[in-house]
């Protein structure tokens, strides 16, 4: 199994080549111009790990939520390399992935970005053996607190979310709550392609054709509309 | 005669999810368009995030459908092509995303494809219109007068100041009640009525000037349609159609005419969306007689953004070797003749 990992959901760009062994390589720029880095980044990662892109076995993505454009650059990539190969796409949360960045947290981890409008898109995840107990969805920051509150466990946030929300949540929810640190609040394919090689062993894979984002929200114009829409 | 070159060209720089597979840039062997413009409709125009949105749900399937009418696998392709700009930034995202990485997986080259480049490229699709001519490109999103010089060598002599053609049809039909794409409402709408009945004010310009502007008339047939409803007067929708289809198309053929003259070419031809307009074509062909130039436009379906275009297109930029990096960003203000 050769995993091309593609994360774009966020501001940081991020390639990684993961097998069975694990981590094989991997690539992040924190810098918004993802359509420009993210082919050369492949390109140079797979060099350097001495890997033909004809040996990859599937192209794991992240599949949302995050921002939309960021969303469909890496998709759209992730789509035309899986049809080209004729391989299987994997589709990975962003939240999951994030939480995977801080998973060995004993406690409950709740992975944040910024869905603008002081909300976020958060889940809520059990650290250690990596449950999901809330799903992923938008949540005011008043939200998310009364459902962390429902716990009495310590919560670590981590998440892009983190440095525009910290002092939000820290004055709702106090000393129980813990922030991750700028390196593990960046988005990583490495651990997006961690995650992926877990769903491959399940077999939860997809075909390039039906595979598409997970934005959550719809379009403010559908939204407007009276909320019908695709 | 070297060997046939084969191009899968990819277009989703608006409302369509295209791909199409083109010999040698002339020859067509497969133009699969996927029109959004359904979703569209009730919105009374394109909303970029929903085309961006069934971009990514139709672009493998467009893709697959186009190499499987054109009989071929994507190994038999020469080279891929995608549109880069100029166009809406969200869709355009989703179709040079995708080209780039097939490209690279497949280890072909990759062509970046200016959209006008496109639609002008349109114009030797089966047919046998060479460079040198004057083309004039309208849609709903651009207007230009373009001086082709050589293949994929071009020149602006003239363009819209404000709104596109298209644009002006838009607007008026949705005034009109006419509903969304304007341009076929028009004009449908105009057979039923006396295009004489009402004169707008045409902007032409001074000689020698080959820009154009649509806001002027397209504010006086708002201004007319409110007046005539301040008076308690009934409006002729079909006259009011016709008479502002004859101005716009007046001004188009009279402004390419007088370009081809003062670039001294022989022949003229017309691409984008407006160059299906029936009465455009007519005009075009009645004008261009009384000076002795040639008429050449694509059949309708090269007229829509579609992907045979942009194969096409890359055509002329495979054979001399121009490809493009990995690292080519989508370019929504893209000029035409900028690389
Ligand atoms: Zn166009």
């Amino acid at each position: 199994m050769k995993v091309l990992a593609i994360e774009s959901s966020s501001r940081t760009a991020g390639v990684a080549l993961v097998d069975d062994n694990g981590i094989v390589g991997e690539y992040s720029i924190n810098y918004l111009k993802h359509s420009v880095i993210l082919m050369p980044m492949i390109d140079e990662l797979l060099k350097r790990c001495g890997v033909s892109i004809r040996d990859i076995t599937h192209i794991a993505v992240s599949e949302g939520p995050g921002s939309f454009t960021g969303l469909r650059i890496g998709a759209a990539t992730a789509k035309g390399l899986a049809h080209a190969l004729n391989i299987p796409v994997v589709g990975v949360s962003s939240l999951l992935s994030l939480a995977y960045n801080v998973s060995e947290f004993d406690g409950l981890i709740c992975p944040i970005l910024d869905a603008l409008n002081g909300q976020v898109y958060g889940m809520l995840v059990r650290g250690k053996d990596f449950e999901v107990i809330e799903k992923q969805d938008v949540y005011s920051i008043e939200e998310i607190s009364k459902i962390v509150e429902n716990y009495s466990d310590k919560v670590l946030f981590v998440g892009e979310g983190v440095n525009v929300y910290k002092d939000s949540i820290y004055e709702i929810l106090g000393d129980r709550v813990l922030f991750a640190k700028d390196k593990d609040n960046m988005a990583r394919a490495s651990s997006l392609g961690e995650i992926a090689v877990l769903k491959i062993k399940k077999n939860e894979i997809i075909n390039f054709f039906d595979f598409k984002p997970v934005y959550i929200r719809k379009s403010a114009a559908e939204i407007r509309f009276g909320g019908e829409g695709s | 005669m070297a060997k046939d070159i084969v191009i899968l060209g990819i277009e989703t720089s608006c409302d369509e999810t295209a791909a199409g597979v083109v010999k040698n840039g002339k020859e067509v062997l497969s133009n699969v368009i996927y029109s959004q413009i359904n979703v569209h409709k009730k919105y009374g125009g394109v909303v970029p995030e929903i085309a961006s949105r069934k971009h990514i749900e139709a672009i493998s399937f467009v893709v697959e459908e186009a190499l499987n009418e054109a009989k071929l696998s994507l190994n038999e392709v020469d080279a891929v092509a995608a549109t880069y700009g100029p166009g809406l930034v969200g869709p355009l995202l989703v179709g040079l995303s995708y080209g780039k990485a097939l490209a690279y997986a497949k280890g072909k080259p990759f062509i970046g494809v200016n959209h006008i480049d496109g639609h002008i490229a349109a114009n030797y699709i089966g047919g046998n219109l060479t460079p040198p001519f004057v083309c004039l490109v309208a849609s709903g999103g651009h207007s230009h007068i373009v001086y082709v010089k050589d293949y994929g060598e071009y020149k602006v002599m003239g363009k819209t100041l404000d709104d596109a053609a298209g644009e002006a049809f838009d607007k008026v039909a949705r005034a009109l009640g006419l509903g969304y794409p304007g341009g076929p409402a028009i004009e449908k709408a105009a057979k039923l009525g006396n295009m004489e009945a009402i004169e707008f004010p045409k902007s032409f310009m001074e000689e020698g000037n080959f820009d154009f502007s649509f806001s002027g008339v397209k504010t006086a047939v708002l201004n007319y349609l409110n007046r005539q409803k301040q008076k308690g007067e009934e409006v002729n929708i079909y006259d009011v159609a016709a008479s502002f289809q004859r101005n716009i198309v007046e001004v188009l053929v009279k402004k390419l005419v007088e370009a081809a003259r003062f670039k001294n070419v022989s022949k003229v031809s017309i691409a984008g969306g407006v160059a299906s307009n029936g009465f455009l074509r007519q005009k075009l062909e009645e004008d261009a007689k009384k000076f002795g130039l040639s008429v050449y436009y694509p059949e309708k379906i090269y007229c829509t953004d579609n992907g045979a275009m942009i194969a096409a297109a890359a055509y002329y930029d495979f054979v001399k070797g121009k490809f493009s990096g990995m690292d080519l960003n989508a370019i929504p203000y893209l000029k035409i003749g900028e690389k």
